[in-house]
């Protein structure tokens, strides 16, 4: 796409967009073909429905029309959306092949709040990932050099870089998943950064990470944890025996299923902070190189996020490319060392999502990490409200959300040739939850269960007194 | 008509393995619609970048549309390296060049813009019927609101590309099965549109015409050995549920190796979730 052809180009991109904000939403949806012109806010609102297509070509010319108009309203759109920034709002980038990254000498912008690292120097070095994402939205503009700027000022020549330039600099495939993973997480806003190798910089919910000092916690974890998970399962196949129905009677349902429960042996995901800790001592120690490891923490979309000290991310997401001959889906072993690896909010651990629970148990490099507390206004704020609805729900509620909830979880995000589905997985642990009766149901509880129920009507709010 | 050829660019990685192809270039993207071959826009729309609604160049080719168009001629590979750029900006004339270059062109755009805003703005004036005459801070907001734009195609990297031969066989060497393209090519020689199929849990859905007005009426799944694979009747189950709430069929596809033309290899069965009695 040249300039030359569209001189006005600019402007009409800066004057649509001072207009958008005063265009009605009704206004905008009935023309679908002036795509080009509308802000974020009213296309979302203009987005194509299902019946809107047709079931299949019939050869007439309306037909042929329609098609044409839709065709012409998507290629108008990519040809008239500049990419860019006016001069008064320009940053420029600079490749480094070196750090295979960019530096900016001198940052300004939002986008450093999530972004970037700044040196001593006050310049900001964007990982390459971050670079592309910034080019391609033109916040920032593209450039190479053939030296850092800031050395011999008068000889370095600069050498604009256009998109395709930019992209071929991926170094692998891989790499180019990953952005395009990165890309769809920013641009629905959320804070997104890769993991960075040196751990013991970075929050962490365990204690010790650091693999020089974890050896006694090791063994003694590994001793501890043995006992643990094994007494609750495996072990019960080898004590069981037929001869139990002759020696025990069985007089209610229950304790038939509970027998039955006992034969099938499963494995206890760790669901409290200690087992948490335990295992993660207890494997630390054979950790192998990982298939997959994981590619991003992500924060829900914040003003108060700081890159310095972001604390525990909300989400962790791994890549998988499905359609790489040389990758397959990960295997039982894989998910289990992902879920090993996992180091975020475990959103099990506390019902509300109260932020001092977090603080206390965010670590860096062994230490309690120095997060500045929220004001006290913000949290109470957030913990009442919070609060109101979630604690109080029927024990069948519950069991029912930790079976399909989870504990540990993840996003994984599969690629399809561009298109990403993302798939979270987590551990479930059905082996422990009584799904087939209810044990020790006195007559006691049931009675306030359902006066519970009658006085919040059909509202679907359950309390109980079983604690 | 003699159509001139699409150019898609790889990029041949530093494990020796190429990357998925990409085409920057609208008129190239507009040229293979035409062709039923719809990749998917993967970049940032620059003026509505916090949405992935609409997503804008690169365009990203799978494996098979790749090399379906370069064995048909459609297209011809530009290959690069991730070193390309800095091997040839080694060169400092070309440098100097193209930096020159690229700030004449940057003064020529702006002096454009300079001459439709100051029109613009007379204009305005005139309409609010204000006389008019000129000031130093107009000029200044002028200059800071002129527009600089960054390219999609590359001139760096548009001609004196290595040539790799073997592009189309590292290409192939990205197929996930050994039939899928045949499968490609099959439904593409129904005149179908083809795109990437894994969120409704097949390999490919399918098309009757372009994407943007038509509706998808099939789900097809990865190929089996036609002679050997038994089918997993929880598969056909699941695919064909998923499908039919979908409003598709699950297409079962397979690979008769005994067949001896190419064409007749590829089978298929359609499976419908019928719900009856």
């Amino acid at each position: 796409m040249s300039t030359e052809d569209h001189p006005q180009r600019p402007e009409r991109a800066t004057e649509t967009t001072s207009k958008s904000d005063d265009v009605d939403e009704d206004e905008v949806a009935q023309d679908w073909s002036h795509a080009a012109k509308l802000s974020a806010k009213s296309m979302a609102s203009s987005i194509p429905k299902r019946g809107e297509k047709d079931y299949e070509p019939d050869g007439t010319n309306l037909q042929e029309l329609l098609l044409y108009r839709a065709r012409e309203a998507m290629f108008d759109t990519l040809a008239n959306s500049p990419r860019g920034s006016v001069v008064s709002n320009q940053v420029k980038a600079y490749y480094d092949q070196d750090y295979h990254g960019a530096v900016i000498p001198h940052a300004k912008g939002n986008f450093l709040q999530t972004m970037g690292n700044v040196d001593e120097k006050g310049r900001c070095w964007l990982k390459f990932h971050e670079f592309v994402y910034l080019a391609e939205r033109g916040t920032v503009l593209p450039f190479y050099c053939n030296q850092r700027p800031e050395k011999q000022a008068g000889r370095f020549v600069e050498v604009p870089l256009s998109m395709q330039d930019v992209y071929s600099l991926f170094r692998s495939q891989a790499e180019m998943d990953l952005y395009f993973v990165f890309a769809h997480l920013k641009r629905l806003g959320f804070i997104v950064t890769t993991l960075d190798k040196k751990r013991s910089a970075t929050a962490s919910f365990y204690l010790e990470d650091d693999p020089n000092r974890r050896t006694v916690g090791a063994i003694w974890g590994s001793m501890f944890a043995f006992l643990k998970l094994e007494t609750n399962s495996l072990m019960n196949v080898f004590f069981y025996s037929s001869w139990n129905f002759l020696l025990r009677r069985y007089t209610s349902s229950p304790q038939i299923y509970k027998d039955l429960k006992r034969l099938v042996p499963h494995r206890v995901p760790p669901k409290t902070i200690e087992a948490l800790r335990m295992e993660r001592a207890r494997l630390q120690a054979n950790r192998s190189k990982e298939r997959f490891p994981i590619a991003f923490n992500v924060w829900k979309p914040q003003t108060r996020f700081r890159k310095k000290s972001p604390g525990l991310p909300d989400f962790q997401v791994v890549i998988h490319s499905k359609n790489d001959a040389a990758q397959t889906f990960p295997s039982y072993v894989d998910l289990q060392e992902i879920f090993y690896s996992l180091d975020y909010k475990f959103e099990f651990l506390s019902e509300t999502d109260d932020e001092e629970f977090w603080i206390n148990n965010t670590f860096i490099g062994g230490r309690p990490a120095n997060i500045p507390k929220p004001k006290q206004g913000q949290t109470d704020e957030c913990n009442s409200s919070k609060k109101g609805g979630k604690k109080d729900v029927a024990a069948h509620v519950k069991q029912a959300r930790r079976l399909k909830n989870g504990y540990r979880s993840f996003l994984l995000a599969i690629i399809d040739d561009g298109l990403i589905s993302f798939v979270k997985i987590s551990e479930a642990d059905f082996g422990s939850e009584d799904v087939w009766f209810i044990p020790y149901k006195r007559p006691r509880d049931r009675k306030e269960v359902n006066k519970s129920k009658d006085s919040f009507g059909n509202k679907g709010i359950h309390t109980t007194s079983l604690k | 008509m003699v159509l001139e050829r699409v150019v898609i660019n790889v990029s041949v990685g530093d494990d020796g393995t190429v990357t998925n192809a990409l085409v920057f270039n609208l008129k190239d993207i507009r040229k293979l619609r035409d062709q039923g071959i719809c990749g998917v826009l993967c970049g940032s729309l620059p003026t509505i970048a916090q949405q992935n609604v609409f997503l804008s160049v690169p365009l990203r080719l799978s494996a098979e549309e790749a090399v379906w168009l370069l064995e048909k001629g459609y297209a011809k590979a530009n290959v690069s390296r991730p070193s390309s750029i800095s091997e040839k900006l080694r060169d400092e004339s070309l440098a100097n060049e193209l930096s020159e270059r690229a700030k004449l062109k940057m003064e020529r755009e702006f002096e454009r813009q300079r001459v439709y805003k100051r029109e613009q703005h007379v204009l305005k004036l005139r309409k609010l019927g204000i006389e008019e005459k000129y000031r130093n801070e107009d000029e200044q907001l002028l200059e800071s609101s002129l527009f600089y734009e960054v390219m999609n195609d590359s001139t760096i990297l548009r001609d004196g590309n290595e040539v790799v031969e073997d592009v189309v066989d590292r290409l192939r060497s990205k197929y996930s099965r050994d039939g899928n393209f045949k499968v490609f090519c099959s439904l593409k020689n129904h005149g179908l549109v083809v795109s990437p199929g894994a969120r409704f849990g097949g390999k490919f859905i399918v098309y009757p015409g372009d994407p943007l007005r038509y509706h998808s009426h099939m789900v097809v799944s990865s190929p089996l050995d036609y002679r050997q694979d038994p089918i997993d009747f929880r598969d056909i189950i699941n695919g064909s549920r998923l499908s039919t709430t979908v409003k598709k069929i699950w297409v079962l596809s397979g690979i008769d190796t005994e067949e001896e033309q190419d064409e007749e290899q590829v089978k298929f069965f359609s499976i419908e979730w019928a719900g009856f009695g």
